[in-house]
């Protein structure tokens, strides 16, 4: 205390020195502070005396207790709550010193008010002023006061070592161990074991002595009862009666027990008898273990007392079952059948007299029998059990303390002596302390079982502990190991054992195994029913409240902590789940780059998207059920939707599967070589060193990233083109433009040029044009070039197409012909090529000659029968194209060019096939890659399903759909053409015939497949035909023999229905790698790759390397296992759903026909539209003659002049085919006098598939 | 059917166009620019090294400006009484600049250590990566190196002969944790860069990359402070 005032002083001194005296809110500052009137200047002045005055001054409470009354005052009761059942929360442990201190203030302070207290006593105070989790406050940034001061580790970590005193010495004694069950247990052994076991069952029955202690009870009963007769009172006979019941219970009871020991003693003399037999069958003793019985004799006195006994029990019984009997129903009660009744009883459950009394002793001394046989087969035991030994774990909190030498287990007794004394320190209490028991053989350990061992009461040290017997079992051994256990103490003799919180819990809680989980735990408060209120239970009650608080994260500053919760995350934020799902590999997201950072920035469309998605997952199922309604559209898109639902599913396998990697796709690593390659190395060693010519091994092309397909240059050199059809009488502005021509000298030529054709392409938005040319068989030579800005895929389409340029005068003043020149280029449509850019991608360059894709019918323009002089080069005479087709020229390539990075064939799906089939294609593969990389050969293929199967499998006979009219077709070509109607799209997976009919959607492959199966049926080979067409890139063909005609063969193209013959020039298919059917898959190994250059021989070995060789060991799946139904059900296309398209279509396409033409107007002649109507039924069925059609023109033509085609399609959706109509560029006419006629028709075939035309026409009256 | 169906996108953009589609081509981002060099290498069992180098970053990065590869000059040690360290030296200098809008996919330099072994095959000595620096500064990395091991001491010793020493299809797999339990190396050497790295904007989309120095309040800065504050 005086200390304290000396330092306050001191720092009074210091400030009088450091500010001048006479500052006077200081010191008036010091005085209220004091609280005395006594001035600075005397304070300073203060000697010892003062001091002691100023302790007058200064108030210290004491730390003593304050007395229980004092606290609550005079009028206060002392209760306490807990004892009056009421809860109380365990306080806030604040030192008793503090506590003391406070409650004398406040006391001292206002001795009156006891509402500071509770009626205990205690000061009122919190519940829980600590959280349970620790919170950080948020802290400003600026607030500099907080910092983390460094301080150095070294000088705590005493305090992490836990000192001796805290340590925990457990000992653990293992004294051996026993098997009762073991796989090499001998029939003596197991008998041996069953004779102790029942041994053990006749001690304890023996120990307990239950039979002569209820048989004790009974007399006693029977005494009372008698006494009580004997009374006969009235009033008695109540207690008689439950007297009886009594004695009928007991006594039934005491009669079983005795059987119970009786039947145990002899079950015990039967296993003890059949071992002996046992023992004398096999001629020696394999065990120790030995049965003494000792019977008494028994004497004649005690044999009559026996009997006396005997009889009054009979008697007794006899009598009491008699009056039971009366009791129940009076009904003849036959004497000697009761009494019989009654023997019978007690000869099961009594010793009978005159039986010696037995005493059996169960010994383990046997002498084994040592002679040769004996030996033999314990020798043999022992050899085995040699092999396995047996050693012993033991675990302390689930890790390994320590292991026990293997012991070899004794072949007699089939146990092992240990006498182990193990000491164990450990930090931590103990709360799972266990032993493994293993068995270790030359190769393995094996854990027979784990068993936990009891811990020693408290204080209790090892050798006050007893020993025990620890069971262990498992489904072929069982044992019991005998140990005990015991706290340590150190030399000082102090008992380290855990302190006293460690009885606690382990008391309350692990005797009554409160379950862990929050559900189970509720539940077991609701079953067992403990006292909430109850202090002792209150941990138990917190715990579960904490659970319950888990689940609603009530608690306010936690909830602060939490990032953000599970539902938010998965509603809010658009761009966490975009990345989500990026992350999971969704095909929509998977590739996406540069996810922006905040979600706002994010792209409309795709936000939309992301919605659409969510709102179709959440109806997926029903989505893919429920069959489109009528409408073709409808339908479509249901259809294409499931194909890329099967798409996604399969990708999603794929990279499920090709998440877990195989060394071999991380590591290039050659293969152990043979002899003879490892022979030429070493060669290669001593051969002469050239320097000259440098060896480097190829290095493996590695793809690396950003490699695109970005800025590179399209090229495309057109160089001429053939048979270009020419105008007829098509002459858009007569009076003026025909003045213009002849006036002008120059023009005189000009006049007569038939056609100006030019070529357009166009690819992804860019187009580039070359410059108009004259003639049929122009000639332009121009180098075209789109430099390609976006990223491209596979199936973008380059398109190329041919448009007639007609020059229109549009001159006014006739007198300015001379000076002015004024004239508009109007285009017209004269045919196309499409070209997908992979085609391109993966060849480098396209060059040759291609038809174009012409309709058949161009009103206005004819092909001159001069230009057909390159007919016969172009192809044979019989072909429909060789007379009427155009051929363009042109050279496609990409500068620089792209790295055509094959992709890696990471996904691997899960292959149906039996794994030697598997293996066996895929090295058949190899080998034909080995031969020739280019050519791909398809051996197992995606089904819906996501398994591979081999793609023989996939081909069966199909009849083809009965379509009512032919029209002159072959049902092959109907077939063909049905095929072509069904509407494709790209994917990896191949469909069945069903699924596809049902869809009404395919793929190239697919759709290959179905073909060859309808034509299968037709009386024809048919094969798959893989390949590669110049301007389809990788693509399907079908292969077919007339059987009839067998050197007629003929190339299908899905496409268009078309049929080729093998020699065609302008076959789509130039290269032709593989023929697949159901029998085989043959590989063409020809140099030559073109069909027309080809044997297709499919026996010659030396042509076509077939997978499945006839001495093969691995067969072709069997025709049962063709994932192709047997027949397809074939719907018809409803007729509404026909007319509905057809009436859509027509409006939608004049719709966008008006909105193309900006700022001019379009009309539309109904008469025209009316005959283009009733003319494409005529070009719908009349295959390739126009005479028809023509004749139905006439009139029309004879008044108007006309420009116009017919486009025959496959009907996808209602965009393609508005694109197709804007491709060809027919709204460009700007003639102000320009009618149009436009017809659309839709002919049905069966399932869904349609046969789309559309003729637009563009007419000019003639003057 | 809608009426205006513009003619150039009527077409549907298909899944792939839309998955892989670059996103937010002017919104905010951040900027990591890395310049240094891949100085050397200290392999002491080789001798004619040279490295290939690449950087591999994330979806969400972009280069804008520098080169993501590259491959140095086979160097060769000079001789011991001349440099005692043994170093091979490339000196091989990196400049890349990206942009992104996620920090995950952090760039990283991959650097793949080849030389000729005893019969002049080229064989990869090395594979070793490095994080670019996550904030602005300068360090020299040391990245320890190694090489695929042979599966089998059959295959070792053949590889021995035939040149052809196991080596990783991409090495971009040393920049990745998956698969690697499948994987047995031997370790060989460190090559040694010096990374500068610069970024911009971090702060602006929300990155915290270096903690604010405390500022130390003591007497002077007090003063310093108030005699500012008197002089205004």
């Amino acid at each position: 205390m005086e200390e304290a005032v000396q330092k306050s002083r001191r720092s009074l001194n210091a400030k009088d020195e450091a500010e001048p005296p006479e500052s006077p809110p200081h010191v008036t500052n010091l005085q209220e502070l004091l609280g005395a009137s006594a001035s600075v200047a005397e304070f300073k002045e203060a000697s010892p005396e003062n001091v002691a005055d100023l302790s007058q001054i200064l108030y210290y409470p004491s730390s003593q207790a304050v007395v229980t009354e004092e606290k609550l005052g005079s009028s206060g009761r002392v209760r306490f709550l807990e004892e009056e059942g009421i809860y109380v929360p365990t306080l806030p442990n604040v030192r008793w010193k503090m506590r003391s201190k406070m409650e004398r203030r406040l006391v001292t302070d206002n001795p009156a008010n006891n509402k500071w207290f509770q009626e205990d006593g205690e000061l009122k105070s919190c519940e829980e002023e600590m959280l349970d989790n620790p919170v950080r406050p948020n802290f400003d940034e600026e607030n500099i006061t907080i910092g983390t001061i460094f301080k150095d580790c070294n000088q705590d970590i005493e305090s992490f070592i836990p000192s001796s005193d805290t340590m925990i010495l457990l000992e653990l004694q293992l004294n051996s161990l026993h098997f009762t069950q073991h796989p090499l247990f001998t029939n003596e052994h197991s008998l041996a074991q069953r004779l102790t076991e029942t041994f053990y069952c006749y001690q304890k029955k023996l120990a307990a002595r239950s039979f002569e202690r209820m048989s004790k009870r009974l007399t006693a009963l029977r005494h009372a009862y008698e006494l009580l007769r004997s009374k006969k009172d009235e009033e008695m006979q109540e207690k008689i009666k439950r007297y009886e019941l009594e004695i009928k219970d007991l006594r039934t009871t005491t009669l079983l027990e005795g059987a119970a020991e009786r039947s145990v003693l002899s079950a015990v003399l039967a296993v003890w008898q059949e071992m002996q037999d046992l023992r004398e069958r096999q001629g020696f003793v394999g065990c120790p273990t030995k049965l003494t019985v000792n019977q008494g004799t028994v004497s004649d006195g005690r044999r009559k007392r026996e009997e006396k006994i005997w009889k009054e029990t009979l008697k007794q019984i006899v009598r009491e079952l008699r009056r039971e009997k009366t009791e129940e129903e009076n009904e003849e009660s036959e004497g000697p059948d009761l009494v019989e009744k009654a023997a019978k009883l007690l000869k099961e459950s009594l010793k009978p007299p005159g039986e010696p009394e037995m005493t059996l002793l169960l010994t383990q001394d046997l002498e084994i029998s040592s002679d040769a046989r004996s030996l033999k087969a314990q020798n043999r035991l022992q050899n085995h059990l040699q092999r396995q030994k047996i050693c012993l774990k033991v675990l302390y909190n689930n890790s390994e303390v320590c292991q026990t030498m293997p012991y070899v287990l004794d072949s007699q007794t089939f146990s092992f002596e240990m006498g182990i004394m193990l000491p164990l320190s450990a930090v931590h209490w103990p709360q799972n302390f266990s032993i493994q028991i293993l068995e270790q053989s030359a190769i393995k350990r094996t854990i027979l079982s784990e068993v936990s061992l009891p811990l020693p009461e408290k204080g209790c040290t090892r050798e006050m502990a007893q020993v025990e017997k620890v069971f262990f079992g498992s489904e072929t051994h069982s044992g019991y190991v005998l140990c005990k256990t015991g706290w340590g103490s150190d030399a000082e003799g102090n008992l380290h054992q855990p302190s006293g919180r460690f009885w606690e819990t382990s008391c309350t809680v692990s005797t009554r195994k409160v379950p862990k989980s929050s559900e189970e735990l509720q539940v077991w408060i609701d079953r067992s029913r403990i006292d909430p209120n109850n202090p002792a239970n209150s941990e138990i009650i917190s715990k579960a409240k904490e659970h319950a608080l888990d689940d609603s994260s009530a608690d306010p500053l936690t909830s602060d902590l939490n990032f953000c919760t599970e539902a938010e995350f998965r509603e809010g934020d658009a761009r966490l789940k975009i990345l989500e799902l990026r992350e999971q590999g969704h095909p929509g997201f998977c590739n996406m780059k540069m996810v922006p950072i905040n979600a706002r920035e994010l792209p409309e469309g795709l936000l939309k998207e992301l919605k659409e998605r969510n709102w179709q997952q959440s109806r997926q199922s029903n989505f893919i059920e429920e069959e489109a309604d009528d409408s073709l559209a409808n339908h479509r898109a249901w259809a294409l939707n499931s194909i890329r639902e099967i798409k996604e599913k399969i990708q999603r396998q794929g990279r499920l599967s090709s998440r877990r990697k195989t060394m071999r796709e991380l590591v290039t690593e050659d293969l152990v070589p043979d002899i003879g390659t490892l022979g030429l190395t070493l060669m290669a060693w001593f051969q002469p060193s050239r320097p000259l010519r440098p060896m480097r091994k190829p290095r493996p092309h590695v793809a690396l990233p950003g490699t695109t397909a970005l800025s590179t240059t399209l090229i495309i050199n057109v160089v001429s083109a053939l048979q270009v059809p020419t105008r007829k009488d098509l002459d858009l502005e007569p009076s003026s433009a025909g003045a213009f021509f002849e006036s002008s000298p120059t023009n005189a030529t000009f006049n007569t040029v038939a056609v100006r054709p030019f070529v357009e392409v166009s690819f992804k938005g860019a187009t580039a044009r070359t410059r108009a040319a004259e003639g049929a068989n122009p000639t332009w030579n121009s180098e075209l070039q789109i430099p390609i800005q976006e990223e491209v895929f596979d199936h973008d389409l380059i398109s190329i197409r041919l448009f007639d340029e007609i020059v229109v005068d549009v001159l006014d003043d006739e007198r300015l012909r001379d000076i002015d020149v004024h004239t508009r280029h109007e285009k017209a449509w004269l045919g196309a090529i499409n070209i997908p850019f992979s085609a391109v991608q993966r060849t480098s360059k396209i060059d040759g000659t291609f038809p174009l894709n012409m309709q058949q019918l161009l009103l206005g323009y004819e092909q001159e029968e001069q230009s057909r002089q390159f007919g016969p080069l172009l192809g044979p005479l019989d072909s429909p194209r060789g007379s009427s087709c155009t051929f363009l020229n042109f050279f496609v390539t990409l500068q620089p060019p792209m790295v055509a990075t094959e992709p890696e064939t990471t996904e691997r799906l899960e292959c149906l096939e039996s794994s030697a089939l598997e293996s066996h294609l895929e090295n058949w593969n190899s080998q034909v890659t080995a031969l020739f990389s280019d050519r791909k050969v398809p051996t197992l293929v995606a089904t819906s399903n996501g398994k591979t199967v081999c793609v023989t499998r996939l081909f069966r006979p199909i009849n083809p759909p009965e379509l009512k009219e032919s029209h002159g077709r072959s049902s092959a070509e109907l077939a063909s053409r049905f095929v072509s109607l069904i509407p494709r799209t790209s994917s990896s997976v191949c469909l069945s015939a069903e699924e596809i009919l049902k869809l009404c959607y395919g793929d190239i492959m697919s759709n290959a497949i179905l073909l060859t199966c309808l034509l299968q049926s037709l009386n024809m080979d048919a094969w798959l035909l893989v390949g590669w067409g110049f301007t389809r890139g990788a693509a399907y063909f079908v292969l077919t023999k007339n059987k009839e005609s067998p050197n007629e063969m003929l190339i299908w193209d899905i496409c268009t229905g078309q049929n080729f013959k093998l020699d065609d020039p302008f076959c789509p298919a130039t290269l032709a790698w593989a023929v697949v059917n159901h029998e085989n898959i043959w590989a063409n190994i020809q140099r030559e790759s073109a069909p027309r250059r080809m044997r297709f021989d499919l026996s010659r070995a030396s042509d076509w390397l077939a997978a499945f060789a006839p001495a093969s060991i691995v067969a072709v799946p069997g025709p049962e296992a063709a994932l192709q139904p047997e027949t397809v059900q074939f719907t018809r296309t409803p007729e509404d759903s026909c007319k509905e398209l057809v009436a859509r279509l027509e409006s939608s396409l004049k719709d966008n026909f008006m909105t193309w033409r900006t700022n001019l107007r379009t009309r539309w002649n109904r008469h025209c539209c009316s005959v283009l109507r009733k003319v494409l039924p005529i070009l719908e069925n009349s295959g390739h003659s126009k005479k028809e059609a023509m004749r139905e023109l006439q009139p029309l033509i004879a008044a108007h002049k006309m420009i116009g085609f017919p486009l025959h399609l496959t009907y996808a959706d209602d965009k393609e085919v508005i694109r197709t109509l804007f491709s060809t560029q027919l709204h460009s006419l700007r003639d102000a006098e320009i009618e149009f006629g436009i017809a659309v028709a839709a002919f049905p075939y069966v399932n869904n598939a349609v046969s789309l035309w559309v003729f637009i026409a563009a007419l000019s009256h003639r003057r | 059917m809608s009426k205006d169906v513009s003619p150039n996108n009527v077409g549907r953009l298909s899944a792939e166009e839309l998955s892989s589609r670059t996103l937010a081509v002017g919104g905010s981002h951040f900027i990591v620019s890395v310049n240094g060099a891949i100085e050397a290498a200290d392999f002491p069992e080789y001798d004619e090294l040279y490295c290939r180098y690449f950087f591999d970053y994330g979806s969400d990065w972009q280069i804008i400006s520098g080169v993501s590869e590259g491959m140095s000059q086979i160097s060769k040690k000079s001789k011991c009484h001349v440099d005692e360290r043994q170093l091979c030296i490339w000196n091989l200098p990196v400049e890349l600049t990206l942009k992104s809008t996620n920090i995950s996919g952090w760039p990283k330099i991959v650097v793949s250590v080849y030389g000729t072994d005893t019969f002049g095959n080229d064989v990869v000595r090395g594979y070793a990566w490095s994080f670019v620096p996550l904030e602005s500064t300068s360090c020299t990395i040391s990245m320890p190196a190694f090489v695929p091991a042979s599966s089998s001491r059959l295959q070792e010793m053949t590889a021995w002969f035939t040149g052809r020493r196991p080596e990783f299809l991409n090495p971009a797999t040393v920049a990745h944790g998956e698969s690697r339990e499948l994987l047995r190396t031997n370790s060989h050497g460190v090559v040694m860069a010096k990374l500068n790295a610069l970024t911009k904007d971090l702060a602006r989309c929300g990155y915290e990359t270096s903690s604010r120095e405390p500022r130390s309040f003591n007497l002077a800065s007090i003063v310093s402070d108030m005699e500012q504050l008197s002089i205004k």
